[in-house]
């Protein structure tokens, strides 16, 4: 713990300067930006909801050049094969030999484009790397590199001609995130920086901002209070006895909300968590996970709401 | 009016029966009733949409208040067609005037709200009767149908609001949705244009459904004089002389008709007490007679075992304070009429009032009792819990002298004890002095963030500062220097113990 404290100021500044340079290309989403890192931070990775022209690529390209990853994006098409995303391998006839050629899994940061696009196999094969971090091609396991993190997008309109992603694979998404909008005035800015610049804006940093893999090391040393921990998996097993909830929400979100509240502790410099943290990330972790009852569906409601309801009911530790 | 040319079987019916029997009328001759409730209106409606193009909401409701005149063509057409008298429209039409200036005034000013309305227009329409006789005559025809003409009355105005509202959404649901409407935009002239449309939708909705309830205000009215005046009996004894008029000899028709009139007179008389006033002493003294005869003068004693408890449940049916209640309104509370008869719509619409204030009166003091209490007792003791977070927050749990007993435990190395007093003696300061409303699924930032909207910068800041120190301690295992905690307890005299 001494260590760890010892490191946390220094650790803390990188972070922030870090939120700082992809906030400075990305205008207007700096909850997203922090949920983002949060979910870099725990190891996981994300899913991103909303409509397009928000900038989605550019912050994962930001964030790439933060933490002086590769940056690798797949459009998710009807037409993607499982090859397309995790590489294949092909006879050479200059060598004459068979060579492997990695496919675009094999990066730091990976933007999978409108992922419900692509056919269930196309999707099967990527969700398995983000879990096994591994990938397999002509009998050779190959790991892929570290940090490894997918930003899956989804468009919440044109359904048409979607293949929903499973409940069991939505459950490899460490987050989903919803972007929305940015305020009008941050909305001015945008436009005014973009109009004047007649080539695309350099989103590259000098150099890298942080070492990635040593800060999650470190969030993964952050203490938890027993308390706290009931706190989490009591938020989780709350989605399980309503009647609000097809589905609740499995003991892998209870693992998730730990790992993101580490991360939000790590974040703003502490070095334990707090119920704050479990309760500030219980969103994100949640709401993918779950399935509406029909009645609340057609009520109108939102899965937010519910979970906000359901948040209510469950007591907050006094350690 | 020709008794034997009734259009529908003369009986007694209850008041939905005499409304179901209205709404059949109202659907046999509906294109009349229709038509001559529609057009004198559509003649006022135009010019007056003309003239307040601006406001058309204006013209509606002025179509809208005249519509005791729309009603009285279609009463006129059916007070008609009941008795099979071949009235055209036309002529119907051409009563207009002379209906509408029957009694125009009242009708227009305070009966304009009756809620009884199409029950009692036959009475001014068709009778012809203003002034003292009306009120009699009124008096007389009420009775057990005026909730029935009240419903009535509900029923068409709520059937007259979907029929606007279905209208206007059914046409809504027809406009594509890149019709080029944007509805969000609330324009002037899109909102003149939606008063237009709401106001015609009103004007349809009215027309469409003032045959109905007109027809069933009606049936009500006949059924009325039915019962009192016995046309059934009346028809059924004519019948019955026709009948026998064809099969005897003229002068046995004769005596069957004489005595027929006879019984005829004595039945309608003793069902009427519209027309025969009656001599309430020798009516009573008769009853008496009736009573004490063989058929109700006996007395029988019966023996039977019965449960005990269902015994005093049966007799505890009643509270004693109702009776005394009632009681006491009968003894404090005029129910009468002008002419002293019993009138029993003020009775129970009475009661009805004293018992709906009682229950508002017990409702929001059951509703206000937290605020009330209050107000009652002082700022300091409320509806506070003495439960929150798992934490006892009362402020009897709490030591008098609370910053004292912090550092006792400090320097007795019981430091988490220590800070915990501090922030539960907080916790129940800010519930019981600020009335801040805790619950239990609030985080320690949640509790934080409501202290904030209180306004009160340096409690705020203290207690931000106290959460952030608890938690190091709560949740990081950090025990805090001395100074912090002598700090905070100084502070917490300032900012929560001046009230102790």
């Amino acid at each position: 713990m001494n260590n760890l404290a010892t490191n946390l100021v220094a650790l803390s500044a990188s972070l922030n300067s870090l939120k700082a340079h992809v906030n400075k290309h990305l205008i207007g989403q700096p909850k997203v930006v922090e949920q983002v890192l949060v979910a870099m931070l725990a190891g996981g990775h994300v899913l991103i909801e909303g409509v397009p022209g928000l900038g989605k690529t550019l912050l994962v390209q930001t964030l790439a050049s933060g933490i002086g990853g590769k940056f690798k994006r797949i459009q998710f098409t009807p037409d993607l094969m499982p090859g397309d995303v995790t590489g294949h391998v092909m006879f050479d006839m200059a060598q004459s030999k068979f060579i492997l050629k990695q496919g675009p899994v094999f990066t730091n940061l990976l933007l999978a484009d409108e992922i419900n696009r692509a056919p269930a196999k196309t999707q099967a094969a990527l969700l398995e790397v983000m879990q096994e971090y591994q990938v397999t091609l002509d009998g050779r396991t190959l790991e892929v590199k570290k940090p490894f993190m997918v930003l899956a997008t989804q468009n919440p309109i044109e359904q048409e001609g979607t293949y929903v992603l499973p409940e069991a694979q939505l459950d490899r998404f460490v987050i989903k995130i919803n972007i929305d909008y940015p305020s009008a005035a941050d909305e001015i800015l945008i436009a005014t920086q973009h109009s004047a610049q007649s080539t695309p804006i350099d989103k590259t940093a000098q150099e890298s901002l942080i070492d990635i893999t040593t800060a999650q090391a470190q969030c993964a040393q952050i203490d938890v209070d027993p308390s706290v921990a009931e706190y989490a998996v009591n938020l989780a097993r709350e989605t399980r006895n309503t009647t609000l909830l097809r589905h609740g929400a499995g003991p892998r979100a209870s693992i998730a909300l730990l790992k993101c509240a580490k991360a939000v502790a790590l974040l703003n410099g502490e070095h334990f968590i707090t119920p704050d943290d479990v309760k500030s990330m219980a969103l994100a972790v949640l709401r993918h996970r779950v399935i509406l009852a029909p009645e609340v569906e057609i009520d109108g409601l939102h899965v937010d709401d519910v979970l906000r309801t359901l948040m209510e009911k469950v007591d907050a530790p006094r350690s | 009016m020709n008794l034997d040319k009734l259009q529908f079987k003369a009986s007694v019916r209850s008041g939905w029966q005499a409304i179901d029997l209205g709404y059949l009328m109202a659907t046999a001759w509906w294109r009349t009733l229709f038509m001559v409730g529609a057009l004198p209106s559509l003649v006022l409606f135009i010019p007056l949409l003309i003239v307040f193009s601006g406001n058309p909401f204006w013209a509606g409701f002025i179509i809208w208040w005249l519509k005791p005149f729309w009603e009285r063509l279609p009463l006129y057409f059916a007070s008609r067609k009941i008795f099979a008298e071949q009235t055209t429209q036309s002529e119907v039409l051409l009563q207009t005037w002379s209906l509408f200036k029957k009694d125009a005034i009242p009708w227009l000013l305070w009966r304009r709200i009756s809620v009884q309305r199409a029950f009692n227009a036959p009475i001014t329409v068709l009778e012809g009767l203003t002034g003292k006789s009306r009120r009699s005559r009124l008096n007389v025809l009420q009775g057990k149908y005026s909730d029935t003409a009240f419903a009535n009355q509900a029923i068409g105005f709520c059937f007259e609001l979907i029929s606007c509202f279905g209208i206007a959404f059914m046409i809504a649901f027809f406009i594509p949705d890149d019709f080029g409407f944007d509805t969000h935009s609330s324009t002037g002239d899109l909102i003149l244009a939606g008063e237009w449309f709401y106001t015609i939708f009103w004007f349809i909705a009215m027309m469409l459904v003032l045959p109905f309830h007109t027809m069933a205000g009606f049936a009500l009215y006949l059924n009325r004089r039915i019962e009192l005046e016995a046309w059934d009996i009346e028809i059924t004894f004519r019948n019955l002389a026709h009948r026998k008029q064809d099969s005897t000899s003229k002068a046995a028709s004769l005596a069957l008709t004489l005595l027929l009139a006879i019984l005829l007179i004595t039945t309608t008389t003793s069902n009427s007490y519209a027309a025969v006033n009656h001599d309430s002493h020798s009516a009573q003294q008769l009853i008496e007679k009736v009573l004490d005869g063989e058929d109700f003068g006996q007395e029988k004693t019966v023996r039977e075992w019965r449960f005990k408890n269902l015994v005093e449940e049966n007799e505890d049916k009643i509270p004693d304070w109702i009776i005394d209640f009632i009681e006491w309104l009968e003894k404090n509370v005029d129910f009468s009429n002008a002419d002293g008869s019993p009138n029993y719509t003020a009775t129970w619409l009475k009661i009805m009032l004293i018992v709906f204030f009682i229950l508002l009166i017990v409702y929001l003091l059951r509703r206000y009792r937290g605020p009330l209490m209050k107000l009652g007792r002082g700022k300091k003791t409320g509806s506070a819990p003495d439960v929150m977070f798992g934490l006892d927050v009362s402020p009897e749990s709490l030591p008098d002298d609370i910053p004292a007993q912090v550092m006792l435990f400090w320097h007795a190395n019981q430091q988490r004890d220590a800070l915990g007093l501090l922030y539960r003696a907080s916790l129940s300061r800010l519930i019981d002095q600020h009335a801040l409303a805790f619950k239990s699924s609030h985080t320690e930032a949640e509790c934080a963030a409501l202290v904030k909207t209180r306004g009160i910068n340096s409690l705020s800041s203290y207690f931000t500062g106290l959460t952030r120190v608890w938690c190091h301690l709560a949740y990081g295992h950090e025990i805090p220097e001395l100074g912090t905690l002598e700090k905070l307890c100084d502070d917490w005299s300032e900012e929560l113990g001046d009230a102790v």
